[in-house]
């Protein structure tokens, strides 16, 4: 039955006292959650960080109200914890931090022109998705793991349409420029 | 989602399988169960409201309301009475002996009032009658008597009662009306004879001089009206022409009798 709740259910009956629906949203999210915060933070971080994030829902259990999606409100505790890591670290939101953090080792400084020869084209894509800008970045996962529209995007990141519209195109066009793939007009 | 977008997205998920740790799942998911089993604490636990108990209570209290709304007023209302009362239960407190010299002197004062006052409508009448006789160059009228007269009484009610005065400055105060008329006038202040004497000094001085700078009458004429004066036993009347006439005629002589009548009707008065 917990299984085909909805998320909004679950944290409902959670705040009720249910621990058994807490395991099923954790189950749900856990995984996106985790490479969403990794692919941002690097490995060092992602620990500590993921533990807080679930910590906060954790806490927020009795004061929960359903006022919008529960991936939504999940990411956005993440955002504003993974802001938190960038203001303790000095990393302005469009800096490449990639270099700062060292999450992706000796890749990050290795030329485009390396990664074309990679037999593993995912690692490839990692690496250009490591050079991003942060807001692109950040864009550009929440579409990919948290499988979130562009309004919940601009929602989650609280901007607006156009601007999260604009952020992942531009994601786009620059990992497809880094690996080498045609435009499509 | 274009084609690029698919397959971009494709690669991606591909190669991700980085996940937590079994470790960092149990850490969290023991927190989340242990916060679960807590009793639920804040939200469910609130301050009761007043009325959310049983209705006796809200009645009570309704009743308790009511009841303080209706009496404050009334308690407001008797509040500058209750403050009236209490000066008057002050004022009780005053001894016997403060109130019989607070009514001791409030007599004292009325009647030191009314005889100033008395004092004062007697100047006045004089001060009419005497601006009366500046304005006539005839000799002592009939009016000039009746002034002379009056304040011939006065001198010698003055003098009577001088003695008797200094003895009791406490006597018992005459009505007004009456001291004026009686001969046995009592005074309560020295002070205020001695300024009823200066002012009848005064007046009669100024009711000679003014006598004086009208045209006095030949010597003979003037003592055939102190003769007639005597006749119609008006003595007093008589000295004060008698008086006049000596100024006025200092080397004339006089007839014996007159004198001797005025002299011995003066001293039996």
């Amino acid at each position: 039955m917990e299984n085909e709740a909805s998320d909004e259910e679950l944290m409902l009956s959670y705040g009720a006292g249910n621990a058994d629906a807490f395991d099923t949203l954790y189950q749900r999210h856990k995984t996106p959650l985790y490479r969403f915060v990794l692919r941002q933070c690097g490995q060092e971080n992602v620990d500590e960080l993921f533990q807080d994030i679930w910590l906060k829902v954790i806490n927020a259990r009795n004061d929960y109200q359903v006022k919008a999606k529960f991936k939504t409100w999940l990411y956005h505790l993440a955002r504003n914890r993974i802001i938190d890591l960038y203001r303790r670290n000095n990393i302005r939101p469009a800096d490449n931090h990639e270099a700062e953090l060292k999450t992706v080792e000796d890749t990050t400084i290795e030329q485009p022109e390396k990664n074309l020869h990679k037999q593993n084209q995912h690692e490839a894509l990692l690496d250009a998705i490591a050079e991003l800008p942060r807001d692109q970045k950040e864009a550009f996962l929440l579409r990919e793991e948290a499988d979130l529209s562009l309004e919940q995007i601009a929602e989650t990141c609280s901007i607006n349409f156009e601007t999260a519209k604009s952020r992942l195109r531009y994601a786009i066009k620059k990992l497809r420029q880094k690996l080498e793939m045609p435009d499509e007009q | 989602m274009s084609n690029d977008e698919e397959k971009l997205s494709r690669l991606y998920h591909e190669g991700s399988n980085e996940m937590p740790s079994s470790q960092l799942d149990d850490v969290i998911l023991n927190a989340a169960r242990e916060a679960a089993h807590q009793p639920v604490a804040d939200k469910n636990i609130k301050a009761k409201s007043p009325f959310s108990g049983s209705w006796p209570t809200t009645v009570s209290i309704a009743a308790v309301l009511v009841i303080t709304v209706i009496l404050i007023p009334l308690i407001e209302q008797d509040t500058p009475q209750s403050t009236s009362t209490e000066s008057a239960d002050e004022n009780e407190l005053f001894t016997g002996e403060q109130k019989q010299e607070q009514d001791s002197l409030s007599r004292l004062s009325a009647d030191t009032d009314r005889e100033q006052s008395s004092m004062k409508a007697k100047k006045r009448s004089l001060m009419e009658i005497q601006e009366v006789h500046s304005y006539q160059s005839a000799p002592v009228t009939s009016t000039q008597g009746k002034l002379a007269k009056e304040i011939s009484t006065v001198k010698t009610m003055a003098k009577s009662t001088m003695p008797t005065s200094s003895e009791a400055s406490v006597s018992t105060p005459m009505p007004a009306s009456r001291s004026m008329a009686s001969p046995s006038l009592h005074f309560n202040r020295i002070d205020n004879e001695n300024e009823q004497l200066n002012l009848e000094d005064n007046l009669a001085a100024e009711l000679d001089s003014s006598n004086s700078r009208s045209k006095p009458l030949p010597a003979k004429q003037w003592l055939e009206k102190i003769k007639k004066l005597i006749a119609q036993e008006n003595y007093a009347q008589a000295k004060i022409e008698l008086d006049a006439f000596k100024r006025h005629y200092p080397n004339e002589e006089i007839e014996p009798s007159i004198t001797e009548s005025i002299n011995s009707k003066n001293l039996a008065q």
